[in-house]
């Protein structure tokens, strides 16, 4: 079964595990964790990753700014992106997917949604 | 969602501590009332709410999250300039923390959310609504309409981010891009500089990791930057960094600032030591560094090529500088793992819930009869113990005093305990932990060499003597190891008291207001440590002990001021380290304890005679204060002092091993004095025997042991005393307390114990040695009887009672004082 990486970028610890743990819910799936936004970007390069999970209120840079980077940068272009936020505001969540993020969901989620999300994503059934 | 009771502990545990910290900031505000409000601070209370709704959302805390949504909603307002930080907001918001409080204290236990609690949540978030939308708006062109951004750039501001733009567009301030190319592996550390540098003379408004296609070691961030400083005074600026500056151009009109607008108006707040959750709000103080820094600041305006004449803005920066903690920024203060409870070590000592059920002595037998108090000691004298169950069976609080006030939030302010089990453990000390235990294991390499070779060699006859020497020197080493692991433990159960004074702090505050009455509180100390147990413990009594103060100790502002005293009422709260002892002093300048008052209830209640009361001086008087019985909701008015439910206070002290004292002037004010053990866990104690009973003294209150002749001890009104050095010293027969049959003995071996500046010698039949003892908590019944603090298991399986000197000195001296009149 070939392994799945799944980037989290999440400044609160409880809800960083609570998504890791969910991740790795699905066989074959790595999660790595990032506890910022700066973290992340160091991670980026480090791994090949399969799968990007972000917040968008994180103390470095936003997950806007991640979500532009990412989506910038041609070595990751094409990793897909979720935003799992706090954030209701409807211009964040707008800009989010213009900015090419894949899936934008509100805490609290469902893990189930979540696992469905990622099977999705990473093609397995 | 499914949260276990992990899952739920870590979601305690942030919840406090972003509940802890939002408390600190809004303190902070409150302080500064009136002052313009450092940005940063708003926005990183704006966060902690933000982040505790997301939180509480993900654990399904419905009611926690919709309280944490109008907060936030309140404060996302405030934040972006859309409601004014009025006294009615921060009120509420302070008052809010009270509730959160509550409702994560029932969340914690496990309990459904009582209706009460409902109802209240639902009040405060509809006032913190009301206070969102009572805010005004103003309409007015968007002045990021004239700043030439790219969409690009613009697109990933997220709405905080565009109001700092728009505020910086507003004052009229230059915008600048500031492109910094850094190596991948410390772009943090190459930032924090940078951001630094840029802060002492602007707000850093957004941090743009670069989207240029970059290598994998290199990375690129574009800062958008607001400053009054011109493109020379920049370059200087930042000169030996990797980075460049280009303006941002911004279109004319818009109210054109004055140029020498008033800067010190904008001076920022300073900021709060420890880290607000995920967000550095960066003490940018604007003045100080400026004039360092930046030369002559005040005369470079005019070599700016803007349209508009800047003003100096208030530094100000979203992002944090700090990224050198390898933690979560929430964590900084003590970048430590957390033990999960299971992996705390053994609690000792009465207290908590997740404490194994005490294990009762086995032997029935063996426990000393339940000493109704002997009779020449006049057991009616002292009541014997107060109905109040001890605080370990209860995780909640004394009963307050019946609220004279019967609101609803006064009510539902029940404890300051904290929630969470776990301590934070600086990661410096887990290592020497783990260094000591690497040391006991070559230890345990050398101890089965040792094994081995005996059993080779000592085939049929002793072991050599090189060998013995051997083992004899690793035995030293292992205790001295096991010694150094002991420390170790205890001292990673200690935390600082400022834990518990920050939510007292919040008490106060409230407390005062509610009274009417005029505070100033003073903490000192903060930084002193004791053991977890010990300050969970300590918050209930001295809560309620402040809360005395405020309500019946220091008078209404008017009234002092007719007495010639300030206003304002002093109130300090101190902790200080005493060798083996922590001291934490509560003293108010309120009108101080009227004796006069506590000889009319005393006697009224019967708990003094008429020739005694006259016989006691004042400072005995005092004392009086702490019977059980002698307060009651009906003195709580008439008392000018105080003395509301402080039985309740003694008797958890007590439970602490510790002691509480008082000391008053009328007019003056009045000092409570608590003496504590710096911990509980692990004591060495001193074990001694009476009628072939074992019982063990805690060492700390050891202060010597001597031995005396029968025939030296005096009679004193009835009571036996002893001679110590010039000193008569109270005296108790450790056989006579337990109703033990005595032995007759021509010499008595008499161990002194000393407490503050109490001291009283007990007369034991044998001294037994010194032991490190686990003190566990008695069950049941057992848990009231005087003098007795807990069991323990001296090894050698033998249940023996741990004395409680400070119960067994308050029951002694106290009878003592109070003689006989009966």
């Amino acid at each position: 079964m070939p392994g799945f990486k799944v980037l989290i970028v999440e400044d609160s610890k409880a809800s960083r595990e609570f998504i890791a743990a969910t991740v790795e819910s699905v066989p074959g799936v790595e999660a790595i964790t990032a506890f910022s936004g700066f973290d992340a970007l160091k991670l980026l390069p480090r791994h090949r990753f399969d799968l990007i999970i972000t917040d968008i209120n994180m103390p470095d840079i936003n997950g806007l700014e991640l979500i532009n980077f990412v989506k910038k940068n041609p070595n990751y272009k094409d990793t897909p992106l979720f935003v799992i936020t706090t954030e209701g505001r409807a211009q964040d969540r707008e800009r989010g997917l213009a900015l090419g993020a894949a899936e934008y969901l509100i805490k609290p989620f469902e893990p189930q949604s979540l696992e469905g999300l990622l099977r999705r994503y990473l093609h397995i059934a | 969602m499914s949260t276990s009771s992990k899952g739920l502990a870590e979601f305690i545990a942030e919840a406090n501590e972003i509940l802890e910290s939002l408390g600190r900031e809004l303190l902070q505000l409150d302080s500064r009332r009136g002052q313009e409000a450092d940005p940063d601070q708003i926005n990183a209370i704006f966060r902690g709410a933000h982040s505790l709704k997301g939180l509480a959302g993900m654990f399904g805390m419905d009611q926690i999250a919709a309280l944490a949504h109008s907060a936030e909603d309140l404060l996302d307002r405030l934040r972006l300039g859309k409601v004014a930080l009025s006294d009615e907001v921060l009120d509420a918001l302070i008052e809010s923390l009270d509730v959160f409080q509550a409702l994560l204290t029932e969340s914690s236990r496990d309990e459904t959310i009582a209706p009460q609690s409902t109802s209240r949540a639902s009040h405060m978030s509809q006032r913190l609504q009301t206070l969102s939308h009572g805010g005004t708006a103003k309409a007015e062109e968007d002045p990021l309409d004239r700043v030439g951004l790219e969409a690009e750039v613009r697109n990933v501001f997220t709405e905080y981010e565009e109001h700092r733009l728009r505020e910086n567009v507003r004052k009229g301030v230059g915008l600048w891009k500031v492109r910094a190319a850094f190596d991948l592996s410390d772009f943090d550390k190459g930032l924090a500089e940078l951001n630094g540098r840029l802060k002492k003379v602007g707000e850093v408004i957004s941090t743009l990791p670069s989207s240029q296609p970059g290598d994998d070691t290199g990375i690129a961030f574009d800062l958008i930057f607001g400053t009054g400083q011109g493109e020379a005074a920049l370059s200087a600026l930042l000169q030996g960094l990797p980075a460049t500056v280009s303006s941002i151009p911004v279109r004319g009109s818009g109210p054109s600032a004055p140029a020498s607008a008033p800067v010190d108006d904008w001076a920022p707040l300073a900021v709060i030591a420890p880290p607000v959750p995920a967000m550095e709000a960066k003490p940018t103080k604007a003045k100080a560094p400026r004039s360092r820094k930046a030369k002559a600041p005040k005369a470079t305006p005019l070599d700016f090529d803007s349209p508009t004449i800047p003003p100096l803005m208030p530094t100000e920066d979203p992002r944090p500088a700090f990224v050198e903690v390898p933690a979560p920024p929430k964590r900084s203060t003590r970048p430590a793992p957390e033990p999960r409870p299971t992996a705390e070590p053994p609690r000792a000592a009465g207290s908590t819930p997740p404490l194994p059920p005490a294990e009762p002595p086995r032997a029935p037998g063996s426990i000393p009869p339940l000493p109704p108090a002997e009779p020449p000691r006049a057991a009616g004298s002292l009541p014997p113990l107060p109905a109040v169950e001890p605080p370990r069976s209860e995780p909640s609080v004394p009963p307050l005093p019946p609220a004279e006030s019967p609101r609803a939030r006064r009510e539902a302010e029940t404890s300051l305990r904290s929630l969470t089990q776990t301590v934070r453990v600086d990661i410096h000390r887990l290592d020497t932990l783990m260094n000591t235990v690497g040391d006991l294991l070559l230890i345990r390499g050398n101890l089965a060499r040792l094994a081995e070779a005996a059993r080779q060699g000592g085939a049929g006859g002793t072991p050599s003597k090189v060998w013995g020497q051997e083992l004899h020197r690793e035995t030293r080493v292992l205790e001295r190891k096991l010694d150094e692991l002991q420390k170790g433990l205890l001292e990673a159960r200690m935390v600082p008291l400022g834990q518990v004074f920050d939510k007292l702090a919040r008490m106060v505050r409230r407390v005062a207001r509610e009274a009417g009455k005029e505070i100033d509180f003073i903490v000192r100390g903060e930084e002193v440590e004791l053991d977890k147990l010990i300050v969970e413990e300590l918050s209930d009594p001295l809560m309620h002990i402040i809360r005395n103060a405020i309500d019946h100790g220091v008078e209404a502002p008017e009234v002092r001021v007719r007495k010639g005293k300030p206003r304002r009422a002093k109130l300090l709260l101190k902790a200080s380290q005493k060798g083996n002892h922590v001291v934490i002093d509560v003293s108010d300048d309120g009108a101080g304890i009227d004796t006069r008052r506590v000889r009319a209830v005393a006697l009224e209640r019967g708990l003094l005679t008429e020739k005694d009361a006259m016989e006691r001086e004042d400072r005995e008087l005092q004392y009086l204060i702490f019977l059980p019985g002698f307060s009651t909701a009906k003195n709580v008015s008439t008392l000018s002092g105080r003395g509301v439910g402080l039985d309740v206070v003694k008797t958890n002290i007590a439970h602490l091993s510790g002691m509480i004292d008082v000391s008053s002037e009328l007019g003056k004010g009045t000092t409570f004095t608590l003496t504590l053990p710096v911990t509980l866990a692990i004591i060495r104690a001193l074990v001694v025997s009476v009628s072939g009973r074992p019982y063990a003294v805690p060492l700390n209150s050891v202060i010597e042991i001597t031995s005396v002749a029968a025939n030296e001890l005096r009679t004193v009104e009835g009571m036996e005393v002893l001679s110590l050095r010039g000193q008569t010293l109270p005296f108790a027969r450790l056989a006579r307390v337990f109703g033990h049959p005595e032995r007759p003995l021509k010499r008595l071996f008499v161990v002194v114990v000393g407490l503050a500046q109490e001291r009283l010698g007990i007369a034991v039949d044998e001294l037994l040695g010194q032991q490190d003892i686990v003190v566990k908590p008695l069950g049941g019944r057992l848990s009231r009887v005087r003098g007795v603090s807990g069991a323990t298991d001296l090894g050698n399986r033998r249940t023996v009672l741990v004395l409680d000197v400070g119960a067994l000195m308050e029951e002694i001296i106290s009878s003592d004082r109070r003689a006989e009149y009966h």
